[in-house]
C-alpha cells in the first residue's frame, strides 16, 4: 500500500473503516443473516445495505443525515464466526479436560461456608455498599493481592508488557469493543457527569482500557504480536437470581489481570491457543479441575470470532464454574478502535482472562479444603503470600447492634474532652 | 438520639447517627470559637434556637398524649350505660386531640430530622495540636533545580501516556511500582498488625450523606431506571468502605485496637488539572482505619506517622509532614497531617497522603459502638496514606528514573 494511502486510512472515518466490501456484497447476504441469526439476532444486514448504497448515491447534505443512522445500523453487525462452529448445535463444545477431581473422604463445603467459617469475607452490607457487594478479609485480602502477583508474574515471564489502564472511559470507547452501554439496565455502570462532554462510564474489563491506549495507534508490524497484561477493577451491572451465582461468585465489581494481544492477521488463531494455554497453565499450577470450552455462536457477544472458556470444577458447589475466557476477536475491534500497523492492516485482536479474583477464590478454597476446614494452598502461591494454610480470620467478632429509638444520654468522655 | 436520616426515601438503608445537642449546645461558646477558627458557615446560634423550638413542640405533643391518654381514660369511666351527651363531647374531644397529635408528631419529626441535619454540621472538637496556620513537623531539603516535567521525564523513558487527569497509563517499570509501591507499604503494616481489606468499590447515597463532612473522595454514578438511590463509586481505598464495614456493630473493648487497611483503587474529582499525575480521578492507593480506645488514640495516630515518615523517607524524594491548620480541616476530623510532596517543576508541595484523627465523631454518627468498656464509642483514626499517581510523579521529577 501507498504511503498516502496508509495515512488515509489512519486518519479515515469510523463509517470508512468497516468492511463494507463484505457487508454489501451479495454474495454474502445469506451467509451474514445466518451468522446474525444464530449470534442472538441483533443487527439488519438488508437496511445496513439499503442505507449503503443510498449514502453513496446522495449528496453531502444527504450523507451527513443519514451518515449517523447508518454508522449505528452497521455496528451492530456482529463479526463474523470461525467456519467450524456453525457444524455445532450452539452449545459447548468441551475440547481438552486438565486435572484430576480429588476424591475427598469428607462432604466438600461451599466457598460461602468456608469463608463463613473462618470469618472471611461480609456479604450483608449492601444496604450501605449495594447490592452483590463483599469485603474480603485478612487472609482472603492477602490471597487477592498474591493471585495477582502470581498472575502477572506468569506473564511478565511469556512476554508480555505491563501497563497500568484507567477503570474511567469515554462511552464510545466501551462500545467500540462490542459493549451495549445504553438501555435502562445495560451491563455499564455510567458517571453522573457534570457537563454533557463527560460521557463516561466504568470499564467491565481491562480489555476496554487497553483498547482505550491502542485506539488510533500505528503499530509497526515488526513488534507484532503485542502481549498486554494489565491489573483492573472490573464493573459490571449485571444481575443473576440462580442461587449458586450467589455469594461472591457473579458480582459487581472484582479485580482481574487480563491479557490482550494484537496479532498479524493470519497468526491471531495461533495467538487464541497460546492464550488459552497460558490460562490453562495458571490454573493448573493453582492445582484445579479443568475442562476448555469451545463456545458456540449465541455465546460470542458481538466481537469475537471464536471463544473458549475455562471452566473449573468447584467441589463444594458440585458444579463447573467459569473462570476465564478468551477471545479472538480478529479486525473487529481493531478497525472500531482505528488500531493500524505500519503496512496498512487492521490486525487482529485477542482478548483473555488470566485471572478473574472471585471466581478463582471459590475454586481454589472449594478444591483445597480439609476435613476441619483448612484450606492448603498450593506452592505456586506461597512466596507470593508469605503461608501456605488459610484458616480463622485476624479481625475479632463484630456484633450487629441495632441502636435504640431514643437515647438521650449525656456522654462525660465528650464533656471532659470538650472543656480539655 | 437516634433518627432516621434519608434522602432516599425508597430505600430501606437506616443509619441512625447519635447526636447529642444537649451536651453540644452546653458548651455552645466553645463551638462557636471553632465555628470561627474554622472559618465554616455555621450559625450555632440558629441551631440552639431551632432546637428550643424542637423541645416546646416535643413538650406539646407530650401535652397532646396525655390528654388522649386521659380523654380515653374518661371514655373508658363512662362505661356503656354513661351520659350520652358527655360520650358524644368525649368522643369528639378524643378525635381533635388525635388529630392535633398526628401534625404536631409529623412536624416534630420532620424538624427532628432538619436538627440531624444541622448538628451533622457542627464541627468535631479541635485537637490541641491543630492550629490556626500549617505546622511543620517535618521537612527534607528540596531540589533547587527542576528535572522538568514529571509528564514528560515519564513520556521520554516510555513509562507514561498521559492524556487527563481521567486517562493514563503507566507502562512497564512504572506499571509494576504501581504494584509493588503499595505492597512494600502492605508488609510494614502487617508487621504492625494491621489486617488487610479487600473493600467493595460503591456506596450508597446513604452512607455519603452523613460522612459527607469526612475526608472522603466520590463521584456519583447515573441511576439506573430499576435503581431506588444513588450510588457513588469510591474505591476501595476508601475511608467510606470501613464505615460502611462497621456502621451499627460492636466491638469489644478488649479487641482495641483495631488496625485495618485496604489497598486498592482511589476515585475522586480533580480539583485543578494542570498538575498531571499529582492530581487524578484515579490511581491506586492505600487507606488505614483504625478504631482505638480514645486514651490510646494518641499512641496509634504517633504509630502510623512514625511509619509514613520513615516509608516517604524511604523514597528519597523530597517531602514534609505538615499539621494542617483549622481552617483546612474537614468538618469531622479533629486533627489532619499531610504528607506532601514537592514538585521541583510546579515549585510547590502537593499531597500524597494524609492521616486523620476523628475522636468519636463519625463512630457516633455512624453508629460504631463498643460492646463493653469506659467509653461507648470508639475513636477513629483514618487516612489515604500514600496515592501512587502523586508518589511516581515525584519520583519521576526528582529522579528522573524508576
Amino acid at each position: 500500500m501507498k504511503p498516502f494511502e496508509l495515512l488515509a486510512r489512519h486518519f479515515s472515518s469510523k463509517i470508512d473503516r468497516l468492511d463494507w466490501k463484505y457487508l454489501c456484497d451479495p454474495s454474502n447476504r445469506l451467509k451474514l443473516i445466518d451468522n446474525i441469526a444464530r449470534r442472538k439476532g441483533v443487527g439488519d444486514i438488508d437496511a445496513v445495505c439499503t442505507l449503503k448504497s443510498e449514502f453513496e448515491s446522495s449528496n453531502n447534505d444527504r450523507k451527513e443525515e443519514i451518515h449517523d443512522e447508518l454508522l449505528t445500523l452497521a455496528l451492530r453487525i456482529p463479526n463474523r464466526s470461525h467456519p467450524a462452529l456453525s457444524k455445532g448445535d450452539n452449545t459447548p463444545k468441551t475440547v481438552k479436560t486438565m486435572g484430576t477431581r480429588k476424591n475427598y473422604d469428607f462432604e466438600p463445603a461451599r466457598f460461602e461456608s468456608l469463608a463463613k467459617k473462618w470469618k472471611l469475607t461480609r456479604t450483608d452490607t449492601s444496604l450501605f455498599t449495594g447490592p452483590r457487594s463483599y469485603y474480603l478479609l485478612d487472609q482472603l485480602a492477602d490471597l487477592e493481592a498474591a493471585l495477582v502477583n502470581y498472575s502477572v508474574s506468569v506473564l511478565k515471564s511469556k512476554g508480555f508488557q505491563l501497563i497500568s489502564v484507567p477503570d474511567i472511559l469515554p462511552r464510545e470507547i466501551i462500545e467500540d469493543c462490542g459493549m451495549d452501554t445504553r438501555g435502562p439496565r445495560s451491563q455499564v455502570y455510567t458517571l453522573e457527569g457534570k457537563h454533557p462532554n463527560d460521557d463516561l462510564c466504568l470499564s467491565g474489563t481491562a480489555e476496554m482500557g487497553i483498547s482505550y491506549y491502542l485506539k488510533d495507534k500505528s503499530i509497526p508490524a515488526s513488534d507484532l504480536p503485542l502481549k498486554i497484561a494489565a491489573v483492573s477493577r472490573c464493573f459490571r451491572a449485571e444481575t443473576s437470581k440462580i442461587s449458586e451465582e450467589r455469594g461472591i461468585y457473579r458480582v459487581h465489581q472484582f479485580t482481574k489481570v487480563e491479557m490482550y494481544g494484537v496479532y498479524r492477521p493470519a497468526d491471531s488463531a495461533d495467538g487464541l491457543d497460546e492464550f488459552t494455554q497460558i490460562q490453562e497453565e495458571i490454573y493448573g499450577n493453582l492445582g484445579l479441575e479443568l475442562r476448555v470450552l469451545d463456545m458456540p455462536e449465541c455465546e460470542l457477544g458481538a466481537q469475537a470470532y471464536r471463544k473458549f472458556d475455562v471452566e473449573a470444577f468447584m467441589p463444594g458447589k458440585r458444579m463447573w464454574g467459569e473462570v476465564s475466557s478468551a477471545s479472538d476477536c480478529t479486525d473487529y475491534q481493531s478497525r472500531r478502535l482505528n488500531l493500524t500497523t505500519d503496512e496498512g492492516l487492521f490486525p487482529h485482536t485477542i482478548n483473555g482472562t488470566a485471572c478473574a479474583i472471585p471466581r478463582i477464590i471459590i475454586a481454589l478454597t472449594e478444591t483445597h479444603q480439609t476435613r476441619d476446614g483448612t484450606i492448603e494452598l498450593p506452592p505456586c502461591l506461597v512466596p507470593y503470600l508469605g503461608y501456605d494454610k488459610i484458616a480463622r480470620s485476624r479481625l475479632p467478632k463484630v456484633v450487629s447492634c441495632k441502636p435504640k429509638e431514643q437515647d438521650w444520654r449525656n456522654s462525660v468522655e465528650e464533656r471532659d474532652k470538650i472543656t480539655a | 438520639m437516634f433518627r432516621i436520616i434519608s434522602r432516599s426515601i425508597k430505600s430501606y438503608t437506616v443509619i441512625k447517627p447519635y447526636v447529642n445537642v444537649d451536651v453540644t449546645l452546653r458548651e455552645i461558646d466553645y463551638f462557636k470559637e471553632i465555628v470561627n477558627r474554622r472559618k465554616l458557615d455555621v450559625d450555632m446560634d440558629e441551631i440552639a434556637f431551632f432546637y428550643d423550638n424542637l423541645k416546646r413542640l416535643a413538650e406539646v405533643n407530650s401535652r397532646l398524649e396525655a390528654a388522649r391518654a386521659s380523654i380515653s381514660g374518661d371514655i373508658e369511666r363512662l362505661g356503656p350505660d354513661g351520659n350520652e351527651d358527655e360520650k358524644r363531647r368525649l368522643v369528639m374531644l378524643a378525635k381533635t386531640a388525635r388529630e392535633d397529635h398526628k401534625h404536631v408528631k409529623s412536624s416534630l419529626h420532620d424538624m427532628e430530622q432538619s436538627l440531624i441535619r444541622l448538628m451533622l454540621r457542627v464541627p468535631n472538637v479541635l485537637h490541641p495540636e491543630t492550629a490556626d496556620h500549617d505546622v511543620i513537623s517535618y521537612c527534607s531539603e528540596i531540589p533547587s533545580n527542576s528535572n522538568g516535567c514529571h509528564l514528560e521525564i515519564g513520556k521520554k523513558l516510555g513509562l507514561l501516556d498521559y492524556r487527563s487527569p481521567a486517562a493514563y497509563f503507566l507502562k512497564n517499570e512504572a506499571a509494576e511500582f504501581e504494584l509493588e509501591s503499595t505492597a512494600d507499604l502492605v508488609r510494614t503494616l502487617k508487621s504492625e498488625g494491621y489486617v488487610g481489606f479487600a473493600n467493595p468499590d460503591f456506596v450508597r447515597e446513604i452512607v455519603l450523606d452523613v460522612c459527607s463532612e469526612a475526608n472522603v473522595r466520590s463521584m456519583p454514578l447515573k441511576k439506573f431506571d430499576d435503581d431506588q438511590d444513588v450510588h457513588f463509586v469510591t474505591g476501595g481505598a476508601s475511608l467510606l468502605q470501613f464505615l460502611a464495614y462497621f456502621s451499627q456493630t460492636s466491638t469489644a473493648g478488649a479487641q482495641l485496637p483495631l488496625r485495618c487497611y485496604s489497598s486498592g483503587r482511589h476515585y475522586g474529582p480533580v480539583a485543578d488539572p494542570a498538575f498531571g499525575l499529582y492530581d487524578v480521578n484515579q490511581t491506586n492507593a492505600l487507606q488505614i482505619f483504625t478504631l482505638s480506645d480514645p486514651r490510646d488514640e494518641r499512641v496509634e495516630f504517633d504509630l502510623i506517622i512514625s511509619k509514613m515518615t520513615d516509608f516517604y523517607k524511604s523514597q528519597s524524594i523530597p517531602f514534609r509532614v505538615v499539621v494542617k491548620k483549622a481552617s483546612d480541616l474537614c468538618v469531622a476530623e479533629s486533627l489532619r497531617i499531610n504528607f506532601e510532596l514537592y514538585s521541583p517543576h510546579f515549585k510547590r508541595y502537593f499531597e500524597c497522603g494524609h492521616v486523620s484523627i476523628y475522636a468519636s465523631k463519625i463512630s457516633k454518627v455512624m453508629n460504631i459502638r463498643l460492646l463493653k468498656g469506659k467509653s461507648e464509642f470508639p475513636n477513629i483514626i483514618s487516612g489515604t496514606i500514600a496515592r501512587v499517581a502523586p508518589l511516581l510523579a515525584c519520583i519521576l521529577e526528582n529522579r528522573k528514573c524508576l
